[in-house]
């Protein structure tokens, strides 16, 4: 592997149809060896087939797909050098836990004393090295997920698919699983392709982000990269919050934002809560220069935990802002304030915006 | 508590009604009278003796037997790949296709019976063990079919997905896989497709004659000129016979799941 090429799975330029439907359009994505990559979208949006495509258990009507250099878009599944842990786990619910791991190398050649073999190493790795002789059923969700996740890389395979692996569990069990499962996939060194429709977890866990919507893929990126400087306005809206303003350049250059009944056919200017700045008078938006600052009145104020969501009305827009914290005493609904954004804090989508 | 106590008597009285036309026919053809009696009047084997040393009924009970193993046999062999198909495949004319399959189910097996007759007759398919065969082939299929179908759901699909996803082709994945998953499917509807073919009159009796006969259809030809302990003994014979064959399969390869608890 010295050198060269590390590109461990190239998918390009992919389309599937279902009859009429298209799930997938043009998809192109390469992926380098011991990467974790999330695969991030809405319902529907064609993340599973994509997946399916990749494991072989799809054709592609155009494209290709090769992993480590092979093309493998005409191989049957099980000729295909990756693993995939499957949603609902899709453990045998006829054989123990040990057989289950052990199905893998038994089919690729192992004896049945060096399967089994693997099939323990594989189940201590994940911590169930006690529960070989249990059946499935006999195991809770967490566990089952785990013999899942033993039965996908006791094959050591280079590439490792997951379809929503954690979607089944409760929300603690879910923070720690995804916490030991980036830890093993760090130490295991398995490039993953992971699937999921929470982007929390693609933020915590990814080294990079693919954003699908409506079988595209909409921007590749790490998760900074994706929140501050998002390529779509689909993204922008989609990954965090933000404000969408239409803005449009003075003649000397500067920015400013555009009232809402003029919007259509402008660029859009992508706001963040936390950069949102309010201010009680004109006189302390003036300190600072350089801030673009809009008139406005408070329309609603939320207090969720340890942040306080703020929704003034400036031009026409709904602006979100967002404040650690409990409300300052002087903010309520109805009251005028003035909203003061730093140029610097905008991220530009250039060209008109739909 | 009470209620409990009612559901017991319930399955008591409910178990008391299937099985006392068993035992009326048990007890009947022990009688030593000429006519058929219950409570049996003395007790003898006698009419059991007639039976076996009758090449008639044994004949028809081998033939019988045969019979409903081998189309049992072939329904299964049928069913299966045909499950599969509507399972797990789009299709024209799939609809179509999984209701004729499942259509003598609800054929009167006369009509059935007379229309093979006429179509067996043009190809010289008549009263011979391959006629009988390919009627009682038709009409048991349906119950593996319908049995076995439900268990190829989305999830067991999954499992077929895995299995080739860790390395075996589509070959070793139905025996490893598919084949443990729809057991206990074949078995039941290859239970019920055995019981339809022994059992069967309307079908059978197009093509059966003297001297190639199937056990109910001699029964019924033997009721409608004289009613004697023979026809109790033959009957209780085929209940001892299924009994057994229950028996044996429990043990072998266990009917546990057809009860609901595991
Ligand atoms: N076998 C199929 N036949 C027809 N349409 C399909 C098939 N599989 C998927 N689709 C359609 O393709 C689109 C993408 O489906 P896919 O399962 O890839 O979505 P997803 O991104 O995984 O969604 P989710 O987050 O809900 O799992 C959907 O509109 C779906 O209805
Ligand atoms: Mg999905």
């Amino acid at each position: 592997m010295a050198g060269a090429d590390m590109t461990l799975l190239a998918i390009d330029d992919i389309s599937k149809n279902f009859g009429k439907h298209q799930a997938l359009c043009d998809i192109s994505l390469a992926i380098e060896s011991g990467e974790f990559v999330s695969l991030l979208g809405p319902s529907g949006c064609g993340k599973t087939t994509l997946l399916r495509l990749i494991a072989g258990f799809l054709r592609a009507d155009r494209g290709t797909i090769s992993i480590a250099g092979e093309d493998v878009t005409g191989l049957p599944p099980h000729r295909r050098p990756l693993n995939t842990v499957f949603q609902n786990y899709a453990l045998f619910p006829h054989l123990t836990v040990a057989d289950n791991v052990a199905y893998g190398p038994r089919r690729t050649g192992a004896g049945k004393a060096e399967a089994s073999r693997r099939a323990q190493e594989a189940l201590d790795l994940v911590g169930l090295g006690e529960f070989g002789d249990r059946y499935p059923r006999q195991m809770s969700g967490g566990q089952q997920q785990r013999v899942a996740l033993a039965r996908a890389i006791v094959n050591r395979p280079k590439l490792l698919l997951l379809d929503e692996p954690l979607s089944a569990l409760d929300l603690q069990l879910r923070k720690r699983m995804q916490i030991e499962l980036k830890q093993l996939q760090e130490k295991i060194g398995i490039a993953f392709v992971f699937v999921t429709h929470d982007q929390e977890e693609a933020m915590a866990m990814s080294d990079r982000i693919a954003v699908m919507n409506a079988g595209r893929i909409e921007q590749v990126g790490t998760g900074a990269e994706i929140y501050r400087r998002p390529a779509t306005r689909f993204v922008a809206e989609f990954i965090g919050e933000a404000s969408l303003l239409p803005v449009q350049r003075t003649g000397n250059g500067a920015l400013t934002i555009v009232p809402a009944v003029e919007a259509s056919g402008r660029s859009v200017a992508v706001l963040r809560p936390e950069h949102a700045q309010i201010f009680a008078g004109q006189a302390d938006a003036s300190t600072s220069c350089n801030l673009l600052s809009m008139e406005g009145h408070v329309e609603t104020v939320a207090s969720i935990g340890g942040v306080t969501n703020i929704y003034v009305r400036a031009l026409g827009h709904l602006v979100h802002a967002r404040r650690l914290g409990l409300v300052e005493s002087g903010l309520r609904e109805g009251q005028k304030v003035v909203l003061g954004i730093d140029p610097q804090n905008l991220h530009l989508l250039e060209g008109p915006q739909p | 508590m009470a209620i409990r106590f009612l559901i017991r008597v319930l399955a008591i009285m409910t178990l008391a009604y299937l099985m006392l036309p068993l035992i009326v026919i048990i007890g009947a053809s022990l009688t030593t009278s000429e006519f058929l009696a219950f409570p049996p009047q003395g007790l003898t084997l006698r009419w059991y003796e007639v039976v076996v040393l009758d090449p008639t009924y044994v004949d028809s009970f081998v033939t019988s037997a045969i019979l409903a193993m081998l189309a049992t046999l072939v329904a299964v062999a049928l069913a299966v790949p045909a499950a599969l198909a509507i399972a797990r495949h789009d299709f024209p004319g799939k609809a179509a296709f999984s209701s004729l399959l499942l259509s003598p189910l609800v054929l009167p097996h006369l009509v059935l019976g007379a229309a093979l007759l006429q179509f067996g007759s043009s190809i010289g398919l008549v009263r011979n063990f391959s006629a009988l065969l390919v009627g009682h082939v038709v009409i048991v299929t349906p119950f593996v079919l319908r049995t076995v179908l439900p268990l190829l759901s989305r999830e067991q699909q999954t499992l077929e997905e895995a299995s080739r996803d860790l390395g075996a082709d589509a070959f070793t994945t139905f025996f490893l896989v598919t084949l443990p998953q729809i057991r206990s499917g074949i078995i039941s509807g290859a239970i019920f497709a055995f019981i339809t073919s022994f059992i069967n009159v309307e079908l059978s009796i197009f093509n059966t004659t003297a001297s190639l006969n199937t056990i109910p259809v001699q029964l019924f030809n033997y009721v409608q000129y004289s009613v004697d302990p023979t026809i109790a003994a033959v009957s209780a014979a085929t209940i001892l016979a299924a009994v057994v064959a229950i028996i044996v399969l429990d043990l072998t390869v266990g009917l546990d799941f057809l009860s609901e608890n595991e």
